[in-house]
């Protein structure tokens, strides 16, 4: 059985390389670009890993609902995957390798400190990144992890 | 008395000192509540006033009050009053139309009851601890009324006038030290003592005496010290404040200081010159010694001996130091010699003193972290070391002026909607935008286009250029103006102004001359703070714009980044497919469903190239755009102007938005008027930018099915044109904020921006700023169209833009 990844981020064209990156390596892969998707796809399945960018709008993507994209939204949702908000039998929990990929950077430093600090992902990739080097490190980390 | 109430009465008498120009005390139960009420005081007044109002002989009025709280009585106490060259004396008299007294100059009826009515505002207010502007008023008013009663002149100056005179005491021994040229002073002051037998006093305001190391009262209480009221109660008075009135008074008649004899009531004569600087008292020489007639004399015995053992001095010897006529004009010249001689250097000692005071705070001033700082610190500098009544500072922004410090408290000005100019508040007036004079309004505005200081004696004359209205009280005086433009570098960055009351000592030319040095270091101070402060804003901003746009630059570069992921993949599959063709070929098995399966795996594996090398091209673009806005923000990087055309820009955006919208079915409509338009100066590259920003925002945030309207006309100037949507509007809240990166935050919160970096409109704005155009938005609502399926009520919001068809260089 293969392993499960989510990966939340709104920006559609930054998803595809690693995407095919982890298929490559035996993953399999579901996209969510909302906040509201990835709770409905959390909800339902049960996720080995997740690659969450930060930035996220809650609803719906480039509707007038003015939903601006917001590092709130990704922050929260990390906090409830940790939490495991979304019932048993899911596997989302403590354990959930969550990998918070995001293009903020040194202006936004309090941002990732809190981040890290608080809601304390396994790890943290800034953008922009390979592909390849994102797909290598979730796979190693997951092996570790069944080790 | 609680600290209120002290503050209240405190203002009062002040206000009351400031119309009638003698002190006044509030005394409350035989304590000072308005200032230190010290017995010795009582030698002006008697500790037990006879009724509930008088005036004494030595012109002190006073009047005696209930308190409203039961607390006890509170005695207003005023004067001495001096009319003229005598001094106002007053009687009793009790006619069947009641108390009244009358006063020696002029003969004018002053009835009690007007008396206690005209003072009885007073208690209330100190009972409470507050006072109201309205009743400060009326306290104005009653002293303007009963000094009119009493037949004086209202202009008699502020008794604060010399307070800012530096001290007078070093100067003296300046002057007098040995290794000063000027050794006539202290040859002068040698004759005067020996021809007055050492009784001879220099004192200076505060009453400090500058050759005899004591206090004139001091050493006339040590000589009289028991003596009854009948004989002295005029020596026992507090000389600071008799004297103190005398040389006001003088101050004001503005002449060539005349010696004056002054008379006391027992008919006791001193000779008192007053030492005059340009106009400013700062002290004074009078004879110590009791010159008297013969009838004085005789008195004087008489209390005496009357009076044996009370009084220190062996009476006889003084009464023998009568000195006769000749010696009093004798004295006379001496004095006047010695105040013309200090005259002359005073005044230049002065003049520096202030100047270095005036220049040392200016030097504090530039520590100011905020150009309110620097300018507040400005004004009270001003005000300490000039004698003015108001001193404010205002700063040239555009073609107006805005006020950035003030002493006053309410000033006239223009309003942003109003015609009228109002009376406001300085503290709402500091810092806001919304009042204002325009340029060559008024006297502020009319000093910010000269090049020298502007004054005015006469300001309040529709002549002089006043704008303003007056209560009746302020109607009746008039204003001296004083106003300072500060230019550097042939640009006005502000006006300094300052004002006085007519009837107080004018603005006198020293000042200036002196204020008119100083002018070109205000200026500099200004200018440097502004320039400065601006500097500050734009680094700000810029960093704002940076922080803003680092975001937006790295997703395009991941984008990039997984494109050519995509890509690789795409060409490994190439290569497996051709592979495996190479294969068929060499081992010679021809298998068509293979061969058909690997070509179609190279038709898909390729066809991917081009739609993705496009996207890499797309988001090298984006990129390239963010770093070109956030840059916008550095005041060093310029536009690229050339002649354009609009309407070109308006077409390739119509290209561009062609497919933007299907999704919601939004649609552009670019109207003929906007492509027709006039060509003008612009920087193309940049205000397709504008373009791009504005309709990427009316597109996102129409409701379904709708049309963005683009219109555009010739104006005045330049042209102008329209992007209009119909959605979700703008909260009128924001219409501003949504321009101003610094408003970042609410931006974020809910309403209309561009992309994650909320930076989109403020570019729009910083493009136009550059080209020296503008960009205004109007949210207006419509109603509800059942036909529509979004339940919300529409907004029309509109985002009109001027640009002009030439630059201003």
């Amino acid at each position: 059985m293969s392993k499960r990844v989510l990966i939340v981020d709104d920006e559609p064209l930054s998803v595809g390389g690693p995407r095919l990156e982890l298929e490559a390596r035996g993953f399999s892969v579901d996209v969510a670009t909302t906040v509201a998707q990835a709770r409905e796809l959390l909800a339902a399945g049960v996720y080995d890993a997740v690659l969450l960018d930060l930035m996220l709008p809650l609803e719906k993507l480039g509707e007038p609902k003015t939903d601006p994209p917001l590092a709130e939204h990704g922050l929260e949702l990390l906090r409830c995957i940790r939490e495991g908000c979304f019932g048993k039998g899911t596997g989302t929990g403590p354990n959930t390798h969550v990998s918070v990929i995001t293009a903020l950077g040194v202006e936004a430093q309090d941002v990732l400190d809190i981040c890290r600090t608080r809601y304390n992902p396994n790890n943290v990739f800034l953008k922009p990144l390979r592909s390849v080097l994102i797909a290598e490190t979730m796979r190693i980390a997951l092996e570790e992890h069944d080790a | 008395m609680e600290a209120g109430r002290v503050r209240v009465a405190e203002s009062i008498a002040e206000t009351l000192e400031g119309v009638m120009g003698v002190p006044v005390w509030l005394v409350q139960n035989g304590h000072g509540v308005s200032r230190k009420w010290r017995k010795a005081n009582a030698g002006l007044v008697p500790s037990d006033l006879p009724g509930d109002h008088g005036l004494l002989p030595n012109g002190v009025l006073w009047t005696n009050l209930d308190l409203p709280d039961a607390s006890g009585q509170l005695a207003v106490i005023a004067g001495p009053f001096r009319s003229g060259s005598a001094w106002v004396h007053g009687s009793f008299s009790s006619t069947s139309a009641g108390d009244s007294f009358t006063t020696s100059v002029p003969a004018r009826p002053i009835t009690a009851a007007f008396l206690r009515a005209a003072f009885a505002v007073l208690p209330a207010g100190i009972a409470t601890g507050t006072v109201s502007d309205t009743t400060m008023e009326n306290i104005r008013r009653i002293g303007v009324t009963c000094a009119d009663a009493l037949g004086i002149a209202t202009t008699v100056p502020q008794p604060h006038s010399f307070h800012r005179v530096p001290p007078f005491q070093q100067f003296v021994e300046q002057l007098a030290s040995p290794d000063q040229a000027s050794h006539g002073l202290t040859e002068t002051l040698g004759r005067l003592t020996a021809t007055l037998a050492g009784g001879f006093h220099l004192v200076d305001l505060a009453g400090r005496s500058l050759v005899r190391p004591a206090k004139y009262a001091d050493v006339c209480r040590d000589v009289f010290r028991k003596v009854p009221e009948c004989a002295c109660d005029c020596v026992l008075s507090d000389v600071t404040h008799l004297w103190r009135a005398l040389l006001l008074a003088s101050e004001a008649e503005q002449q060539e200081p005349n010696p004056l004899r002054y008379v006391c009531p027992v008919g006791l004569t001193e000779v008192f010159v007053p030492l005059f600087c340009q106009g400013l008292a700062v002290g004074a020489i009078f004879t110590g010694q009791l010159v008297c007639d013969e009838a004085c004399a005789q008195r004087v015995r008489q209390c005496a001996r009357e009076h044996a053992g009370l009084i220190a001095v062996d009476p006889h010897r003084l009464v023998s130091e009568i000195i006769d006529g000749e010696k009093v004009k004798a004295c006379e010249t001496a004095c006047q010699g010695l105040a013309g001689l200090m005259a002359a250097s005073f005044g230049e000692w002065c003049r520096a003193e202030n100047a270095t005071g005036l220049r040392q705070d200016l030097i504090a001033a530039s520590l100011g972290t905020s150009l309110q700082e620097v300018a507040g610190t400005v004004c009270s500098a001003v005000k300490r070391h000039v004698d003015v009544s108001e001193c404010s500072v205002w700063q040239l922004r555009g073609e107006r002026l805005y006020m950035v410090a003030a002493t006053a408290e309410f000033f006239y000005v223009r309003s942003g909607n109003g015609t009228d100019l109002e009376r406001v508040r300085t503290s709402t007036l500091v810092g806001s935008d919304d009042a204002f004079y325009e340029l060559g309004e008024g006297l502020t505005g009319r000093t910010a286009q000269e090049i020298e200081p502007l004054f005015l004696p006469n300001a309040r004359s529709p002549e002089a250029g006043w704008v303003g209205k007056l209560s009746e009280v302020d109607a009746q005086r008039d204003v001296q103006f004083l106003g300072v433009p500060l230019r550097r570098d042939d640009r006005v960055w502000g006006v300094l102004r300052a004002s006085k009351y007519v009837g107080a000592t004018p603005i006198r030319q020293p000042d200036i001359d002196l204020l008119q040095d100083i002018a070109d270091e205000l200026a500099t101070l200004f200018q440097a703070k502004v320039l400065s402060l601006e500097a500050q804003h734009h680094a700000q901003t810029f960093r704002f714009a940076m922080r803003a746009g680092a975001h937006e630059l790295r997703q395009p570069l991941q984008n990039i980044n997984s494109q050519s992921t995509i890509l690789v993949h795409a060409a490994r599959r190439v290569r497996e497919a051709a592979a495996r063709l190479a294969e068929a070929g060499r081992s010679g098995v021809v298998d068509p469903v293979a061969m058909a399966q690997a070509l179609a795996d190279i038709e898909r594996a390729s066809a991917e190239f081009p739609p993705g090398c496009a996207n890499i091209e797309e988001q090298a673009l984006r990129a390239r755009r963010q770093m070109d806005n956030s840059l916008l923000f550095d005041t060093e990087v310029i536009c690229n102007f050339e002649e354009g055309r609009l309407g070109q820009l308006f077409q390739v955006a119509e290209e561009d938005f062609a497919h933007r919208g299907s999704p919601r079915n939004v649609r552009l409509v670019v109207w003929d008027d906007a492509k027709r338009l006039p060509p003008i100066r612009m920087d193309g590259h940049r205000i397709s930018q504008v373009i791009t920003n504005l309709l990427d925002n009316a597109f996102k945030y129409s409701f379904k099915g709708e049309r963005v309207h683009v219109h555009g006309r010739r104006v005045d100037g330049g042209v102008q044109f329209t992007v209009v949507d119909r959605g979700i509007g703008i909260p009128k809240e924001y219409l501003d904020a949504i321009f101003d990166p610094h408003h970042r935050k609410i931006v974020e919160d809910r309403t209309r921006f561009i992309d994650g970096s909320g930076m989109g409109l403020p570019i729009v704005k910083r493009i136009l700023d550059q080209h020296g155009g503008w960009v205004k938005v109007t949210s207006v609502p419509f109603l509800d169209d059942p036909a529509r399926q979004d339940p919300e009520s529409g907004h029309e919001v509109t985002f009109i833009v001027f640009l002009p068809e030439k630059l201003k260089s």
